[in-house]
């Protein structure tokens, strides 16, 4: 008994065991970090090597794998169960769950990679954050933040309950989130965003398609608009502001059952608008806007600031 | 002869037909595809009503669309949708809802009515007849489109709390809850405005954005190795 007490009272006072390596990766191999829990930092630079961090557990230490496409980093306990964990469609086509993984060690990791590397980065309740990518970044998470700063091509942004932000990234984005709220800041290419009752905020957008929609939260979109562009704002209960510069050319399509309507270009409201799409055109009318809330105000800015867009 | 039995598959996949009104409409079933596809469009139907436990719309739109068709009554042989209501939420029994008996009523409802509205007019309709037709054509396409799938996904997803954790079935009832008072506010507006496109369509996209939602924590749940 005596003996139990102090192995385990040494075993107690021994530090975490802590994992530091550095190793080579080969061109076009992606960067899959799996984490039951805790927290996912992604830094870059520009040399081909990888270096991983991460305060992990003796007991449940991390394992990193490699196979010619990727770079597999996750705990040997998380990847004992990760599969089992996984949502899967059936014949069906349903979609089932294993049973829960239990006694998983809580993990902070801090990686290092080349700044072009495609990321794949998630788990069931993490943080996630991503620094100077210049590649591909791929993030599913049930229960935490996401935080990406940068990111080329394909961009997909998913988080169950936390908020998603997005800086300076370029290519086809798409973010989501079911409880939280959507940021994007200094963003081009084509995006979607999309929550339920969350806030939709884009700042400094030059896309050529986007799509906002949600369902009780306000859209605020501050960007251009381009000749060819297709945009689309979508609400149930919240307001809906855009912010355009001077110069805009668009088509735009409005639409509210209860709401109220302003805007700095001008355009008339008919007198039986509730429930109707109204049409209206600025400039030439090269671009497609379409505003819709049920329930919420549209307002449509034009900020002088803006026209150096 | 379709129009006829067009009104009675409802009471047929309800098993209310007496022995010899269902051996006429198996006959006819046999000879007819238009009344074999709406037979299988009102099964999918309720079978998404099945799981349905969204809110109910508080007003049914349906009359306010007769009304704007042709402000005529419906026709004897025809079941008034409160009648049917009412006769759903007792058959349907205790492991549904009332929503789920009206949005069957209600989708049965607009199956039988679109059924009527497409059929050859004797008139010439007005502008706002064919608004209200097109306006009930989009939300009925969005049901059948969406219901199924959204029915399946909802059970697989939060009827089965084992398949997810506790937390984000919390979330994500809430979530759906939300979309689905959003959805009935939709009809109950299309009830005040049969006629509006937007509605019809904002419905739609509602019910669009309900199944993304639930493809959507789908996928996000799934963590590949």
């Amino acid at each position: 008994m005596l003996l139990h007490v102090l192995v385990g009272a040494a075993l107690a006072a021994m530090p975490p065991q802590e994992t530091d390596t550095t190793f080579a990766v080969r061109a076009g191999q992606r960067l899959n970090v799996s984490n039951f829990e805790g927290e996912i930092v992604i830094r870059t630079w520009t040399r081909n090597l990888v270096r991983v961090r991460a305060d992990d557990d003796r007991d449940d230490p991390v394992r990193i794998e490699s196979t010619p496409s990727e770079v597999l980093v996750r705990t040997a306990g998380w990847a004992a169960v990760a599969d089992e964990f996984d949502v899967v469609r059936t014949e069906a086509g349903l979609v089932r769950r294993g049973r829960r993984p239990r006694d998983l060690s809580h993990v902070s990791y801090e990686i290092t990679v080349p700044e072009t590397m495609a990321l794949m980065l998630g788990g069931p309740n993490t943080d996630v954050t991503v620094e100077g990518s210049r590649g591909e970044v791929t993030v599913k998470v049930s229960e935490g933040d996401i935080e990406v700063h940068g990111g080329r091509g394909r961009i997909s942004l998913a988080s169950i309950e936390g908020d998603i932000s997005l800086f300076d990234a370029q290519g086809e984005v798409k973010l989501f989130s079911l409880d939280g709220d959507v940021t994007a800041e200094r963003v081009s290419g084509r995006i979607t965003a999309e929550t339920t009752d969350g806030e939709i905020a884009l700042d400094g957008i030059r896309c050529t398609e986007v799509g906002a929609t949600t369902t009780g939260g306000d859209i605020d979109f501050d960007g251009t608009i381009d000749p060819r562009g297709a945009y689309q704002f979508a609400s149930h209960n919240g307001d809906v502001t855009l912010d355009l510069p001077l110069g805009t050319s668009a088509r735009f399509t409005i639409a509210t059952w209860e709401g109220d309507v302003s805007s700095d270009f001008p355009m008339t409201l008919p007198e039986r608008f509730s429930g109707r799409r109204l049409t209206f055109t600025v400039g030439s009318g090269a671009g497609e806007v379409t505003v819709e809330t049920f329930d919420g105000d549209i307002d449509i800015r034009t900020s002088a600031h803006r026209s150096d867009f | 002869m379709t129009d006829s039995w067009t009104e009675r598959l409802s009471d047929y996949l309800d098993d209310e037909l007496t022995l010899g009104e269902r051996a006429a409409l198996d006959a006819h079933l046999a000879g007819c595809a238009t009344c074999r596809d709406d037979l299988a469009r009102l099964g999918r139907v309720r079978s998404w009503a099945a799981g349905y436990e969204g809110s109910a719309p508080r007003t049914d739109p349906w009359p306010g669309i007769r009304r704007a068709l042709g402000r005529r009554e419906p026709q004897a042989d025809t079941v008034p949708l409160a009648a049917r209501r009412r006769r759903r939420t007792v058959r349907l029994g205790a492991p549904l809802a009332l929503a789920a008996s009206l949005v069957f009523a209600t989708v049965s409802g607009v199956t039988w009515w679109v059924a009527r509205a497409t059929a050859p007019a004797r008139t010439a309709p007005t502008a706002d007849a064919m608004a209200v037709r097109a306006a009930a054509s989009v939300t009925l396409h969005a049901a059948e489109s969406y219901g199924v799938a959204i029915g399946e996904l909802e059970r697989a997803l939060v009827d089965r709390p084992e398949r997810l954790d506790s937390t984000t079935v919390r979330v994500l009832r809430e979530k759906l809850a939300s979309i689905d008072a959003a959805i009935a506010e939709a009809l109950d507006a299309l009830a005040q405005d049969p006629a509006s496109g937007y509605l019809a369509d904002h419905f739609a996209d509602l019910m669009r954005r309900k199944l993304s939602l639930l493809r959507n924590v789908a996928s996000t749940a799934s963590f590949e190795s």
